[in-house]
């Protein structure tokens, strides 16, 4: 099977068969038309941008941040630096109960 | 033989004013359309060989030229490059979208005077052999033959057409003027 067809014109296309084929007012209609309507998407994008950022700022004063509460936490780091901390094995908590039970008897 | 060579630096320098012109009033790019419907036309129509077709893709060409004339820049080919390439773009589309196989429609006149200018007479047998030896081809080794002789393209211009680099396009037309020098005996010239 071949790749391309190969055609032999025996005829020219004569210059003036091809000047009907010209049709500039016909382009320059096509390309006002599309100019116009990229205008109008750019328009509805513009306004579909706005829209997004007016129902974001909405969102954000419907529902505020919660405060921060500095003075808890300080005093929670302030406990927790009183606090030692103790590293206990099952083992001494077992020899520790052990002689709870010795001392209670 | 290309447009540019055949233009002189004057005649340059007004197209580009006109392009210029064209580019900030898109009125002005109907001289331009003027000036190169013609060749655009024989140009896809030689790559279609349907009136209609070519009659729509070289409106879409034309249109999609003033769509993007703010872009254009001169790049050392003359504007006509420019369209050829967008032709070229609009018909290599038509033939994805339809899946159909490329056609070339070649004018049997200038086969002949390929083949006048080795001496040789072209005969319906030479001519058919031609044909067949066309159609076996690979459709960028045909495209590049087509631009070179039937077109008259320098390699600078088909490079800029087909969107690979000059060397690549001198080897595509040499490759394809070889393997016609193996199987006919056609003089071919290999100057720039």
């Amino acid at each position: 099977m071949s790749r391309n067809e190969i055609r032999l014109r025996r005829k020219m296309m004569t210059s003036r068969r091809i000047e009907r084929h010209k049709n500039y007012q016909d382009i320059m209609k096509r390309h006002e038309r599309q100019v116009q309507l990229r205008k109008v998407l750019r328009i509805f994008l513009v306004l579909l941008l706005l829209l997004a950022l007016t129902g974001m700022v909405y969102w954000l004063m419907s529902n505020p941040r919660p405060k921060s509460q500095p003075h808890r936490e300080e005093s929670v780091l302030l406990i927790e630096s009183e606090v030692p901390q103790v590293y206990v094995t099952p083992k001494q908590i077992s020899k520790w109960n052990l002689e709870k039970t010795r001392n209670q008897t | 033989l290309s447009h540019r060579y055949t233009m002189s630096r004057e005649a340059i320098e007004a197209e580009e004013a006109l392009i210029e012109k064209a580019k900030r009033k898109p009125e002005a790019f109907g001289e331009l359309y003027d000036r190169y419907f013609e060749d655009i036309f024989r140009f896809i129509y030689r790559r279609t060989d349907d009136e209609d077709l070519t009659h729509d893709l070289t409106s879409q060409t034309f249109l999609k030229a003033l769509q993007n004339l703010g872009k254009y820049e001169s790049r050392g080919v003359p504007f006509s490059a420019w369209l050829f390439r967008i032709a070229s773009n609009e018909v290599n589309k038509h033939y994805r979208k339809s899946k159909s196989k490329q056609v070339f429609s070649i004018e049997e006149v200038r086969i002949r005077e390929l083949f006048e200018e080795s001496g040789e007479n072209a005969n319906e047998e030479l001519l058919g052999r031609m044909v067949r030896y066309l159609s076996e081809l690979p459709t960028e080794l045909v495209e590049v033959l087509e631009l070179r002789f039937f077109e008259d393209k320098s390699f600078k211009e088909i490079a800029f057409i087909l969107d690979i680099t000059e060397s690549g396009a001198k080897m595509r037309v040499y490759r394809a003027l070889d393997k016609l020098r193996v199987n006919f005996h056609i003089k071919v010239k290999y100057n720039e």
